[in-house]
């Protein structure tokens, strides 16, 4: 008997082979050949033979669980009966948000959890509202991937506070998504990156928080995710008051999980706010591009 | 018990915004910017969803550059003086002004929550934790920050 990895595998190596790969989705060509097609192009569809994902499953000891989810059916990816379940002629999804579920809200994403609770639910709208294109009869899901998807989901407002001897940084994120930011696996995140610079753009403080799924000391998992339509705050004490010539705040979406400073050729800079302090500082800042540090 | 007839309307050259208006827009989910000026010792007793500890010196405070109307969060008995500076200082940079009308006191009495700001502000490096390495952790995380 062929355990899941086993058939996996040799699918994969069959896929690299055989430029002609028989989906079983194909069967649904003969009717819906321009939405299959458009649905190929999709991230889903290709779930298991990512890069991304091959390379972290491979660290995870191929664990078979992973694939209940990259390869329901032991393809290189989701399917159209994976969602669309029944036999012969497939039928339409009866709920679609609880098909998304399976998946979405499996252990390590909350992705339909929040939305349940959220301002879009409660609307009407349902996932493919947002991620899917339906232009052109097409069924090719959108997100962060997709050029553009993430522009002006993020509202991020920079204010100060000066009392006394303090100075504060006030950073007010708030988000359109329809569920937690960041969705998806825990890998995900988005980072606020606060830098204080100095009247020659030279970065001389600097502080990073980490939206997304984080582990405590005591080894549970919590969800730090941006809740959908509640603002969330961040306060951050800006030490060096005297040398202080301007802040910049940055809000950071990253698909390579780990620390901020790890190579993420995909991050998407999602919103930039600058607060400028001293004229002398108009040398090194671009009112259109920002501030340029000095590294 | 007197209605208020209006939901929002002006009064010596300020605009003021009544709590079921103010409760509408944050229904909407209509950006908004609430800034609270009643200090700090009070903010933290509590205050509404979203809102902006500015301190109580508007001098102090510079307000984020952006569109959004901002609403302030007074005590219900501030004097007319202080009030204007707040004003004055927003308009630099503002279009959109309100003050919500009978300040704080007016949300409470209409049964409105207020939350501890504590319950959403986070400060960095104050929660200890570790950054999950793998996509996905099957919520048994076998790979993590050391």
């Amino acid at each position: 008997m062929f355990t899941p990895r086993a058939v996996l595998l040799v699918n994969l190596l069959f896929c690299a082979t055989v430029a002609a790969f028989n989906l079983p989705g194909q069967q649904c060509n003969r009717c819906h050949l321009a939405t299959v097609t458009s649905y190929e192009r999709s991230q889903m569809a290709n779930a298991a033979i990512g890069q991304e994902f091959l390379k972290h499953w491979k660290n995870d000891d191929q664990s078979e669980k992973c694939l209940l989810c990259h390869s329901p059916s032991n393809t290189r990816g989701i399917i159209c009966q994976d969602c669309h379940s029944g036999d012969g002629h497939q039928q339409g999804l009866a709920d679609e948000v609880s098909v998304c579920a399976r998946c979405h809200d499996a252990p390590g994403e909350n992705t339909v959890r929040s939305y349940r609770k959220s301002m879009a639910s409660m609307q009407g709208l349902v996932c493919t509202s947002c991620h899917l294109d339906f232009k052109n009869t097409g069924h090719e899901f959108l997100g962060p991937s997709t050029p553009g998807f993430m522009t002006d989901v993020v509202n991020l407002k920079l204010s100060l506070r000066k009392q006394q001897n303090e100075l504060n940084a006030i950073i007010q994120i708030r988000h359109k998504a329809g569920h937690s930011l960041p969705g998806g696996t825990i890998g995900r995140s988005v980072w606020l990156k606060i830098d204080a610079f100095d009247r020659y753009c030279r970065v001389i403080e600097s502080s990073q928080v980490r939206f997304g799924w984080l582990k405590t000391q005591h080894g549970d998992m919590i969800d730090n995710s941006l809740l959908a339509a509640k603002t969330k705050m961040i306060e951050i004490p800006i030490l060096d008051r005297e040398k202080t010539a301007g802040i910049d705040a940055r809000m950071i979406y990253r698909f390579a999980p780990g620390a901020i400073d790890l190579m993420d050729e995909r991050e998407i800079l999602l919103e930039q706010k600058s607060y400028i302090l001293s004229q002398s500082l108009m040398n090194c800042v671009d009112l259109n591009e920002g501030v340029k540090f000095i590294k | 018990m007197m209605v208020m007839a209006w939901t929002v309307h002006a009064e010596n050259g300020r605009q003021y915004i009544s709590v079921p208006e103010l409760q509408e827009w944050i229904r909407q989910g209509k950006d908004l910017e609430l800034i609270d000026v009643r200090g700090k010792q009070q903010y933290q007793s509590g205050t509404i969803a979203g809102a902006v500890n500015a301190g109580n010196d508007p001098k102090g405070y510079l307000p984020a550059v952006h569109s959004d109307p901002i609403i302030l969060i007074t005590t219900d008995d501030i004097n007319s003086n202080q009030l204007d500076r707040w004003v004055m200082r927003l308009q630099n940079v503002k279009d959109q002004i309100w003050i919500l009308s009978g300040g704080i006191n007016a949300w409470i009495a209409q049964g409105e929550p207020l939350e501890k700001p504590d319950e959403y502000y986070t400060r960095p490096g104050s929660v200890p934790f570790i950054i999950p390495k793998g996509l996905c952790e099957q919520g048994e995380p076998a790979q993590v920050y050391d």
